[in-house]
């Protein structure tokens, strides 16, 4: 079959503008990547490669450096988390500080917990912005908790969670055994980012999170919720066999 | 729930998702062609070989798909949800698409997904809720951009006017460049319909450009 010559470069300058203009259409990368989060293939859907990257040295860099200098200066005070690894790696970039932390009245001896304390909003002081350990249940101690010393302890002050980082910490919290963390997490992402573009992905955790709870009838009905709201796509996809699984389908 | 990261080999007995988040943590792959994770999609075992495929046919195709459902009349709110349901399919097929096949397979399941989206319209409820297309890159002019954002809305104005069957072949061929062949193959038609219908389909662009 011979094909005829195509009229981007046989028509006239009107087509050949009208088709290029066609041609260089393109969804936006964000809208891929919400493809491969959907797909099973990627774990965050706004992470760009240079975020990542740069997500990467932070966390690495600065992040570590915080760290360190927090616990130099005060020596072995803080206690740090589990998933301080999922929010340090969500936020992109940002002034870290250190002030101190008002001293818990009633210090639990021993406790490897964190608390974890709202995640910074815009109506803060308009300084430097709070970020927080990650949620991690006292019942839940983990090897990489360490209560440290009794000296007083301070308060990592760094740059606002990204809605990435709190999905990526509910998500860590969820695959970790500690429900309730991820709960928490994914009910401040929606305080903090109300139609955010990670809201269904956060939806979908939150099903899994309730039921691993032993909320099993609230988990259904948000997943039939999100059935009825979102019939299509491969969140639904996911939602679908979710309570197929369960035999609620 | 127990994390599964940790447990790469000898494949564990994953059947369907155990955890939607437990999936989710499983990445990003290693290297190895050890089956060990269920797909997101259908929830059979996936080779790691294959889900660098599948990420890497995400990637190279996903402005084509996109691209080419909303030129085939799929709303800007629904493009994004039709080019997953297109690559749903993939990733269910995905072991009987021969390589170098993908691009024509994608196609085909584009050309049906959109005619499904066309027959369903004003019946589905879902709405996009985040912005789906890129800015046209103008040099950063902003007359340069309304200009482009104009051509692009006249031609979909006269896709619109042409008929599915015209549309579908014109905009493979004219807009993203697949042979008359391949097109014949995406659609299981004869190739004098293909030539027939492009035909058809220039003197209807061609009127449709006249004031």
């Amino acid at each position: 079959m011979t094909d005829l010559e195509r009229l981007s470069s046989s028509g006239s300058a009107e087509e050949r503008a009208l088709l290029q203009a066609a041609r260089v259409r393109r969804p936006s990368a964000a809208s891929r990547q919400r493809a491969l989060v959907a797909l099973g293939l990627a774990t965050t859907a706004t992470l760009a490669p240079a975020t990542a990257v740069a997500l990467l040295k932070w966390s690495q860099g600065a992040c570590g450096a915080a760290w360190r200098f927090a616990a130099t200066k005060w020596g072995t005070g803080l206690v740090l988390a589990v998933g301080a690894a999922g929010v340090a790696t969500g936020v992109a970039t940002g002034q870290v500080a250190v002030e101190p932390l008002e001293a818990p009245s009633q210090p639990s001896s021993g406790s490897s917990a964190v608390r974890a304390e709202r995640p910074p909003t815009a109506s803060g002081s308009g300084s430097s912005i709070r970020v927080v350990p990650p949620l991690v249940d006292a019942a839940e101690p983990s090897a990489a908790s360490a209560a440290v010393s009794a000296s007083p302890p301070k308060r990592v002050v760094v740059a606002a969670p990204s809605e990435v980082s709190l999905i990526d910490s509910a998500r860590s919290s969820l695959t970790s055994g500690n429900p309730s963390a991820a709960l928490a997490l994914l009910s401040e992402h929606r305080r903090t980012y109300p139609g955010g573009s990670l809201a269904l992905e956060a939806r979908v955790i939150r099903i899994e999170a309730l039921a691993a709870s032993g909320r099993l009838p609230e988990a259904v009905g948000e997943a039939q919720r999100f059935l009825t709201q979102h019939p299509n796509g491969l969140m639904s996809h996911r939602v679908r066999r979710w309570l197929d699984r369960h035999g609620k389908l | 729930m127990s994390p599964a990261r940790d447990q790469m080999a000898p494949a564990p007995a994953i059947q369907g998702e155990e955890s939607l988040a437990v999936v989710d943590a499983c990445l990003p792959a290693p290297d190895s062609a050890t089956p060990t994770r269920p797909t997101a999609a259908d929830g059979t075992l996936r080779t790691w070989p294959e889900r660098r495929r599948l990420t890497a046919l995400v990637k190279q195709h996903w402005d084509f798909v996109g691209r080419l459902i909303r030129h085939l009349g799929v709303g800007d709110e629904e493009v994004e949800d039709a080019a997953q349901q297109v690559f749903l399919t993939l990733d269910r097929k995905l072991r009987e698409v021969e390589l170098g096949r993908e691009r024509a397979f994608l196609a085909s399941c584009a050309v049906h997904i959109a005619a499904r989206f066309r027959r369903l319209r004003g019946r589905r409820r879902e709405v996009s809720e985040a912005p789906l297309w890129e800015l046209p890159a103008a040099g950063g002019d902003p007359e340069q951009a309304l200009f482009q954002q104009r051509r692009v809305e006249q031609l979909d104005s006269i896709l619109g006017g042409m008929g599915d069957e015209h549309s579908t072949v014109f905009v493979l061929y004219e807009i993203e460049e697949l042979t008359m062949a391949e097109i014949a193959e995406v659609l299981s038609l004869p190739a004098g319909t293909v030539a027939s219908r492009l035909r058809r389909a220039r003197q209807l662009f061609q009127e449709g450009l006249k004031p």
